[in-house]
């Protein structure tokens, strides 16, 4: 908790990311000001993607000193779980800045513009973008036990996310059409597993990878 | 006794592969519309996906060892399942290619944005990130430990995406995305026959290509 604490008062960490977001926004409406909703979702989900890399990979870019004092304090499934967390609050807040800086620039697709359907949308980036925090946790933990490199992260994770991102896609798409909660159900149910099966293998790894 | 049974398997493996390979282009096929005489690779096609999810199972396997194992043992029970990994990636490639070339007779084009397609590319991305993993690391015990645990993370991962996901979406493979698998309406008695011992055959074969690379591994240190 302490680490998530401290983590929470680093405030030019969150102001970065959401800069990053902002600013990749705004890149992507001057090459493309009027996209399709498909283009929409792709570039939206593109954005959320590469911030969250961000976060993620300095998740576990910290200081060897400090590894050290960390490894004393808990076990390696319960600094998983700490940074997942961490990594998580990073990604969700990346994602909501995300959909609404591409509201504002873009507006909402057509099918959702009802505030019905902007909910079911930032429920899709939502647990999708949770999704993602699961996966580059375990993959930030590699990387930064191989050398802390970032392409190497980036290598690792872009592969591995792809179920995510397929996932997902279907289930915002859905949300962007405003279709039924019963619709969405299957999919976001799909992004769910895609939660749960990153966070149970991540905790079953973590002490053999953390193992010095 | 185990030095018989090594033989016989092996014996068996050659044999069927090359049945399968005679029977592939002589025996007759259902004539079917569109697919016409490209049913065939149905012999090679598949069984090359079959091959390398077995190897990389194969791998799993290893790496699940090299986890659980101390010291030597845990590095070789590594370099098994880096040689596996490396067999099952030149059966993906085999698998993809053939595929590429059906795809361009039967549905027009190499390439389509079809769900089996994208899971076999990410296979494959998949597991190049696992030979750029170990590069990475100089390490030999730390290199197996962390390749270990990136093989099973992502050997789950991936037989959800490759094994789940196309059946949960629309594809234009057979058995995928609500459209009939090929046992029900196009292979007959006959394909059967050719089939099946074409999979046991290939995966029999790269059973053995695994054997005999680690074996040179083991010859050359």
């Amino acid at each position: 908790m302490w680490a998530l604490s401290a983590d929470m008062r680093k405030r030019t960490d969150y102001l970065q990311f959401l800069l990053f977001t902002a600013v990749a926004t705004y890149l992507v409406y001057s090459i493309a000001p009027a996209p399709s909703p498909s283009v929409w979702l792709a570039l939206l989900w593109v954005v959320v993607l590469f911030s969250s890399m961000q976060a993620a990979f300095r998740a576990f870019h910290e200081p060897e000193a400090l590894w050290t004092y960390l490894n004393q304090l808990a076990s390696p499934e319960e600094l998983f779980w700490v940074k997942t967390a961490q990594i998580a609050v990073h990604t969700l807040t990346t994602a909501l800045a995300a959909l609404l800086l591409f509201g504002l620039f873009f507006g909402l697709p057509e099918a959702a513009q009802s505030s019905a359907a902007a909910l079911k949308i930032a429920a899709a980036l939502g647990l999708g973008a949770l999704a993602f925090a699961a996966t580059m946790s375990f993959t930030s933990a590699l990387a930064s036990r191989a050398g802390a490199n970032p392409t190497l992260m980036a290598t690792l994770s872009l592969p591995l996310l792809m179920p995510t991102v397929l996932v997902a896609r279907r289930a915002s798409y859905l949300a962007a059409a405003n279709q039924d909660w019963s619709e969405l159900a299957i999919p976001l149910f799909g992004e769910l597993a895609m939660l749960g099966l990153p966070l149970a293998l991540g905790s079953v790894l973590m002490p053999y990878l953390w193992k010095q | 006794m185990k030095n018989g049974f090594s033989i016989a398997w092996k014996t068996a493996a050659a044999a069927l592969v090359s049945y399968s390979l005679v029977a592939g282009f002589m025996a007759p096929v259902p004539r079917l519309f569109i697919l016409n005489e490209t049913i065939r690779n149905l012999y090679f096609h598949v069984p090359m996906w079959f091959t390398m999810v077995a190897l990389m199972g194969v791998s799993l396997g290893y790496s699940i060892g090299s986890l659980r194992k101390p010291g030597i043992a845990a590095l070789e029970s590594d370099r098994k399942a880096r040689l596996a990994a490396e067999v099952a990636l030149v059966f993906a490639f085999l698998g993809l290619f053939t595929g590429m070339i059906w795809a361009r007779f039967t549905w027009g084009a190499y390439w389509t944005n079809d769900p089996k397609l994208n899971g076999t590319a990410v296979a494959i991305l998949i597991y190049l990130a696992y030979f750029v993993l170990r590069s990475s690391v100089e390490d030999p015990e730390k290199k197996a430990r962390l390749a270990s645990t990136y093989n099973v993370f992502a050997f789950v991962l991936m037989i959800v995406f490759i094994g789940v996901l196309p059946r949960l979406t629309d594809s234009l493979h057979p058995g995928n995305g609500g459209n009939p698998a090929f046992g029900s309406y196009d292979l007959d008695n006959g394909m059967r026959a050719v089939f099946y011992p074409a999979v046991f055959g290939w995966i029999g074969l790269g059973v053995w290509i695994v054997e005999l690379r680690d074996r040179l591994a083991r010859l050359s240190k």
